[in-house]
């Protein structure tokens, strides 16, 4: 499994491309965990991510349309494919296993 | 909107964006950037977001985005590279056999040249210290022809007055032994000088605290070294604190001054430096006693010749010999001191430059014998990858491409050893240290300059190692390896360049082995030496005549009488020295004769003979327990003939300084000296001197002889610093510390070499075995025994073997010889040592050969021949 670990950024990276179906790039993901997070991100750093992400096979990306601010320059577009979602999926079964066995914290 | 038009991202991001971006994500990345601007317009204000952009883009600045990174993926070399590491390590991890030997080969033998060339480096770096050190010189004399290191004191003054290019000088004058005495610190201390107040203009000492220009100005100033400040004071800064010597006669002296120590790489070791001002004008400018040792600094391209020739003319004046010839002044340059000279009265037990040259070309043949095992490997080896080769020129390699190929995977393998190396000297630093007293520097994170010969190594290593296999595999022509495998006629019989490098292997390992028998049976022999006096059964105490005052010699006689008295203790004795340690050269004269000689003369009282169990071939010993008796002579058979020729000497009169006395007797020749010398003319006079005390002792009760001394020595002198005694065995195996440590170091390369070798035979005996594999099974088959196999297999190894005895045995005759020339009293090179070197080899070899072809033949013929 060398090489398919996902990392928690690669992992909200990842989550949010799905979320984002057809418009995930660059910029609307880092929007978007702008939005959701609440936590700062930097464009470099998602499509560092992005990158990672497409070399493990878990997405791919091909050179969609232009818009206006981009200056007529295209955009590179990433859809989440079938190991992604079930690297997505492993990850989040692992974490409810472990919930579900977690004793009812107290912490007084 | 209409606001956001007139907003543009600044230029310069985005010119350094095009600079570096791979156009791979060029469009994309400037198209993101340009958004997120807007974005950023928008929520964070025109000014914020002009800033930001710049950061966005050093930001993006990635190594995969870079377009070198695109660049290089495209780039031949890389791709080819890249190949050549995977292949290495296929190929390596196929054979570990071959691939461990080759490193082990490579590491071993580079680390053992290093070692040596950072030890030759060592060496021969002494003295480089000073204030440009090739303009410093000491100034030594000859006497006849034998060359004297210290000179007359008049002569530094001398000097510095009558000649402009002698810039800056100083004079080193030893003080006796002496104590030095802080509170309740007092301590024995042998290495101190009185020095010129040029001395710091010569010796660039570092300063700890003190001021150098001043620090001799005081008449009563002492300089220490750092090491000596702690042992006292505690710590290095100790300007102005006051201490008592031995010599000083009561007045207290004056720290001035703390230096660091001076660095083991120089002749000149001291501890503490007083002013030689202390002495008056005329001791300081006569020209009677030679005990001084001068040095000075010439300006550039001063004419030595000449001022030899005017100090030649001062010296004839001075000692009355116009013309005579017997007195010549020289200039030796500081930085061969060391290793070149062995004068009479040095200073340090110099090294012997040919002993560095011999280690440092044993290293170098070392590293032969693994270059020629990694070149004989590699090529062997390579005959497995015929295949590999005939495939790639198929498909259009070129041969450059294939050598660079090649070349690659060795580079590979020598920077791998290289590694390996390092890590081994890191390792060896503490052994090598014990071993030879030296702290080289060897740990590379220390001292990184020896990356500069270990990759000059390697580069030179690859030239003549990696080429010859990188060619001739490249050699192959691919129809016939494709077509028929590699012809065995190539591969199972060794080609004429591989048993060449093998006879020079063996070449060199057995004169090795011979070189460290002769050696050996060297040292062994001067070791167990009959020496012509008792040096096993004896202790010396050093005792200098200092004042009578709180010195050992002021409670000398009750010392000796309780000594005497000690349970295991036969009978002591004075002289002026002892066996293993300088005697001095004097004029002695037969009265009546012309001229004096000069010949080592020996104080000595009347137990001296006795003590020490000469043999007196002639006449009788000096007269027992006779205070008043008159002044006496003994000398040796050499001192015998050079003074009186064929005649008789006993009851002759010589003189010796002032005292003329009777010759009483003739001992046999002893050796006083180390076995490198001739034994010399040596004459023994009954004036008695408190220099050294020999005891000699019973060996079985060394321990209360022992105890005895300490105890009397705490008795006896509460005051004083307990008294140092010595085995004088000890003193003798000193004088052969340079040699026993050669004999240590060239065993361990010997027997080195001897494992490279025979590892290099044991990899090309497995592999050939191999190639044969199937004509040993079908010889099995038909009826070979094991003796057969063996004789077919190792046939080869044989006959190279005795074609390198024909070579290596008159190397190493003449070798041996010419190291031997350098004792007085040698050992013959018999036949013994010839013969026990080559069979040693030759069992060795034909061992690991046997071994590989037992196993090959030993396995069932059918494993072999059932998958054709």
């Amino acid at each position: 499994m060398k090489g398919t670990h996902l990392g928690e950024l690669e992992e909200l990276v990842l989550l949010t491309t799905a979320l984002l179906d057809g418009n995930a790039y660059t910029v609307t993901i880092a929007k978007e965990i702008q939005v959701q997070s609440d936590r700062s991100i930097t464009l470099s750093t998602v499509h560092t991510s992005l990158h990672r992400l497409e070399k493990k096979g878990f997405v791919e990306s091909y050179v969609g349309g232009t818009t206006k601010e981009r200056g007529g320059r295209r955009k590179r577009l990433y859809r989440i494919l079938k190991a992604g979602y079930q690297a997505l999926e492993q990850s989040r079964e692992l974490r409810n296993r472990i919930w579900e066995q977690l004793p009812k914290p107290s912490f007084e | 909107m209409s606001k956001m038009k007139n907003v543009r991202p600044p230029k310069w991001p985005d010119r350094l964006l095009s600079w570096y971006c791979s156009d791979r994500y060029f469009e994309e990345v400037q198209g993101d950037l340009h958004e997120w601007f807007y974005h950023r317009v928008a929520t964070q204000g025109v000014s914020r977001a002009r800033l930001m952009y710049g950061i966005d883009v050093l930001r993006y600045f990635r190594s995969f985005r870079l377009k070198s990174n695109e660049k290089l993926s495209q780039n031949s070399n890389y791709i080819s590279m890249k190949q050549i590491l995977k292949l290495t390590y296929r190929n390596l991890k196929k054979d570990p056999l071959s691939a461990f030997l080759r490193i082990l080969n490579l590491t071993v033998g580079i680390g053992i040249f290093l070692l040596t060339f950072i030890y030759a480096r060592y060496e021969l770096n002494y003295d480089s210290y000073h204030d440009e050190p090739q303009n410093v010189y000491r100034i030594g004399h000859s006497l006849r022809t034998e060359p004297w290191a210290a000179t007359p004191m008049g002569l530094g003054q001398y000097a510095l007055d009558n000649f402009a290019e002698v810039e800056s000088m100083t004079r080193f004058f030893r003080v006796s032994n002496t104590w030095i005495k802080y509170e309740d610190n007092i301590f024995m201390e042998k290495r101190g000088f009185f020095v010129d107040d040029g001395v710091f203009d010569l010796f660039k000492v570092k300063i700890i605290s003190g001021d150098l220009d001043k620090a001799l100005n005081p008449i009563n100033a002492i300089i220490l070294t750092e090491t000596l400040a702690i042992k006292y004071f505690g710590r290095t800064d100790a300007i102005g604190e006051l201490v008592e010597l031995e010599t000083d006669r009561g007045r207290p002296r004056q720290v001035t001054a703390v230096i660091e120590d001076i660095p083991e790489q120089s002749h000149l070791q001291f501890d503490f430096l007083l002013p030689i001002k202390v002495f008056g004008d005329r001791f300081r400018n006569a020209w009677r006693n030679w005990a001084t040792y001068t040095y000075v600094r010439v300006k550039d391209g001063a004419d030595l010749e000449n001022m030899s020739k005017i100090l030649l003319n001062e010296y004839e004046e001075r000692y009355n010999a116009q013309g005579s010839g017997n007195l010549q002044p020289f200039f030796t340059p500081i930085q061969k001191i060391h290793l070149h000279t062995n004068h009479e009265k040095e200073l340090a037990d110099n090294g012997n430059v040919s002993y560095v040259y011999i280690l440092l070309s044993v290293g170098a043949f070392v590293l032969l014998i693994s270059s020629i095992n990694f070149v004989n490997l590699s090529v062997v080896k390579g005959f497995d990858r015929s295949k590999e080769v005939g495939l790639r020129k198929t498909v259009g390699a070129s041969r450059t491409q294939l050598t660079i190929q090649f070349l690659g995977e060795n580079l590979l393998l020598l920077g791998l050893s290289g590694l390996f190396c390092l890590l081994l000297l890191v390792i060896a630093t503490p052994v090598f240290g014990n071993f030879s007293g030296l702290s080289l520097p060897l740990n590379v994170l220390e001292s990184p300059e020896i990356l500069i010969p270990l990759i000059l190594v390697i580069f030179l290593l690859l030239l003549i190692c990696g080429v010859y296999p990188a060619m001739s595999l490249s050699k192959f022509k691919p129809v016939q390896v494709l077509k028929t495998g590699m012809s065995h006629l190539r591969t199972s019989k060794l080609g004429l360049v591989r048993r060449g490098l093998i006879i020079i292997q063996f070449v060199i390992s057995i004169v090795l082995v011979v070189s460290s028998f002769v050696i050996y049976n060297q040292l062994t022999h001067i070791q167990e030496q009959n020496l012509g006096f008792e040096k096993d059964q004896i202790i010396s105490i050093p005792v200098e005549s200092g004042p009578l005052n709180d010195s050992f010699s002021s409670k000398f006689d009750v010392f000796n009488d309780a000594l005497l008295r000690v349970t295991g203790v036969k009978s002591t004795t004075v002289s002026s020295s002892v066996p293993g340690t300088r005697i001095m050269v004097e004029g002695v004269q037969e009265i009546g004769a012309e001229d004096a000689v000069t010949t080592r003369i020996l104080l000595a009282d009347d137990d001296f003979v006795n003590t020490y169990g000469l043999e007196i071939i002639n006449g009788k010993d000096f007269i027992k327990n006779a205070p008043d008796a008159p002044i006496e002579y003994i000398l040796n058979e050499s001192a015998a003939n050079f003074i009186f020729q064929d005649r008789n000497p006993v009851n002759e009169m010589i003189r010796w300084s002032r005292d003329t006395g009777k010759v009483v007797g003739v001992v046999k020749d002893f050796n006083f000296q180390s076995l490198h010398h001739e034994v010399e003319p040596l004459v023994i006079s009954s004036r008695g001197r408190n220099s050294w005390l020999s005891v000699r002792f019973e060996p079985a009760s060394v321990e209360s002889v022992r105890d005895g001394i300490e105890r009397l020595s705490r008795d006896i002198y509460p005051d004083l610093p307990p008294i140092e005694y010595e085995f004088l065995s000890d003193r003798f195996e000193n004088l052969y510390l340079a040699e026993s440590r050669l004999r240590s170091l060239v065993w361990f390369f010997c027997i080195v070499s001897i494992v490279l070798t025979v590892s290099g035979i044991f990899g090309m005996a497995t592999y050939m075995a191999k190639q044969r594999i199937k004509e040993i099974a079908i010889r099995k088959v038909l009826g070979s025994d094991l003796s057969n196999l063996l004789n077919l297999l190792s046939r080869d190894f044989l006959v190279l073997l005795s074609l390198a005895l024909l070579i290596a045995i008159p190397a190493g005759v003449w070798l041996s010889n010419w190291w031997l020339r350098g004792f007085a009293d040698k050992i013959s090179v018999g036949a013994g040592v010839f013969i026990v070197s080559s069979l040693s080899i030759i069992v060795l070899v034909v061992a690991s050969a046997s071994y590989v072809t037992y196993r090959a033949a030993s396995m069932n013929p059918v494993d072999a021949l059932k998958n054709d």
